[in-house]
């Protein structure tokens, strides 16, 4: 099991914003967590993340308790914000953010990011700016900056908002081939059941910070089953 | 005519006194300003990306400080290292460091203020979007100070032209000493009180080289920047530039 959460809690200003009494979400495989604006998506991709410490609760990952600040678990699992930030300067530049951060060698990181970056299309735009790519260029190299960190389970916040279908065939593919040939855990979000439905294996959904529903895609044969655990 | 004669040929030859001013100038407003750099980076960061008790307070105390007069800041270092004052026994009053010291606090509220205004336009998402790719506390503070490396460029160059063209710190602290605190400023207005205004022309000739060196490294500094663009630019039919 990749992520196991127990009555994790986020208030922000006196308001809860999450509440998730019990989530499961499994290894190796593409989960997805649906729900509208403001249920807490975000939130709990951030908590699972480590990036955000919720105010009440338990969270394992891999079958380990996790601790936020906790640097090993952190570098394991790599968070793709929506719309994300772009730092000064190339694509390559972007790319080979996190693994300078890593301390990765010069060589070994330039290795990574050349891969990373053929593997979402986007070896020809290295040389660009960052700050002039279209909204779809931007998913990509968003995605290729995360991949290059070749993290264990990669959480990816509404990655097909703003893009077209030529973006989103290329975000299914990978995300596929990375879940099917490298075995990456993969938790992706979005506001309803959406094009990445078909190669999804488990959708959890949100209503309002809580846990309303959960089970595999509408579009195969066993359905979402409302009520968790139900 | 013939004082703009006398100061070109002090220039020409490299004339002593001159070029002592001219050292003593720079050494005092180079280190201010590496000092505030070093100070009000930071505390700019902090006070442009952080919500805090009394931030609002602090931008508006450094914002008043770009509008401090040099003499009240001379006047306020001259009472605290002056022989009776809270620090007269470091013995600083009529001395490079005591210049420093006051151009300092010139120098810091322009960094400060300036830094601090463009590093709060940043998107909010920089600091969260580093972390997510693994960036620590400090790798994380200096990507915020890449990312708005070009107004902290403008910022220093502002405060160092600030500092290197004062009068009031430099007269009431250094106390004008030839030889150990005279520098560009404090020479001129002491010759164009003796009536020579060679010396003095050629000191503001040095001055404006000075700015117009500052204004040439500034844009040095952001021309790899525009060049990538102009590429790019061609490259899709033309863009515009910048």
């Amino acid at each position: 099991m990749f992520c196991e959460c127990r009555d994790i809690v986020k208030r922000y200003d006196g308001r809860t914003v999450l509440h998730v009494e019990h989530l499961l979400l499994p290894e190796k495989q593409i989960s997805a967590v649906v729900g509208p604006n403001g249920s807490g998506k975000t939130t709990l991709l951030e908590i699972i993340s480590l990036l955000t410490r919720p105010d009440g609760g338990r969270m394992r990952l891999w079958d380990s308790p996790a601790r936020f600040g906790d640097a090993p678990l952190r570098s394991s699992v790599v968070m793709v914000m929506h719309p994300g930030y772009m730092f000064r300067g190339t694509v390559l530049r972007n790319v080979l953010y996190g693994l300078r951060s890593a301390g990765a060698k010069r060589a070994e990181a330039h290795r990574r990011a050349a891969e990373a970056m053929e593997l979402v299309g986007v070896s020809a735009l290295q040389d660009r700016d960052a700050s002039r790519l279209s909204s779809g260029e931007r998913q990509r190299v968003n995605l290729a900056r995360a991949i290059a960190l070749h993290p264990r389970a990669l959480l990816l916040d509404e990655p097909t908002a703003n893009v077209d279908s030529d973006c989103i065939a290329v975000i299914r593919d990978v995300l596929m081939r990375l879940r099917d040939q490298d075995g990456m855990t993969i938790v992706h979000t979005s506001p309803s059941h959406n094009a990445l439905e078909s190669v999804t294996d488990r959708v959890t959904e949100l209503g309002e910070g809580r846990v309303v529903g959960d089970g595999r895609p509408p579009s195969s044969s066993v359905s979402v089953a409302k009520n968790c655990g139900s | 005519m013939e004082a703009l004669r006398q100061a070109g040929r002090l220039l020409w030859n490299l004339d002593a006194q001159l070029l002592e001013c001219v050292e003593a100038s720079l050494i005092c407003s180079l280190a201010a300003t590496v000092a505030a750099v070093v100070i009000g980076a930071p505390l700019a960061v902090l006070l442009g990306r952080r919500r805090f008790v009394g931030r609002k307070t602090l931008l508006v105390a450094a914002h008043t400080g770009m509008a401090v007069p040099t003499v009240v800041i001379g006047l306020v270092c001259y009472m605290l290292l002056s022989r009776s004052g809270p620090f007269g026994s470091a013995g600083l009053l009529y001395t490079k460091t005591g210049i420093i010291l006051g151009e300092l606090a010139l120098a810091l509220p322009i960094i400060v203020a300036m830094f601090a205004s463009s590093a709060s336009s940043l998107d909010g998402a920089l600091e969260k979007t580093a972390r997510t790719l693994g960036a620590g506390s400090v790798r994380v503070f200096l990507t915020v100070i890449t990312e708005a490396k070009v107004a902290l460029v403008a910022a220093t160059m502002a405060a160092f032209g600030r500092v290197v063209s004062e009068l009031g710190i430099a007269m009431m602290v250094g106390g004008n000493i030839k030889g150990a605190t005279r520098t560009m400023t404090t020479a001129i207005a002491l010759e164009t009180q003796k009536g020579e205004f060679a010396l003095g022309l050629g000191l503001g000739l040095v001055l404006l080289l000075i700015a117009l060196g500052i204004n040439a490294a500034a844009w040095a500094i952001r021309l790899p920047r525009r060049q990538v663009f102009r590429r790019q630019g061609s490259g899709q039919g033309g863009g515009d530039v910048l």
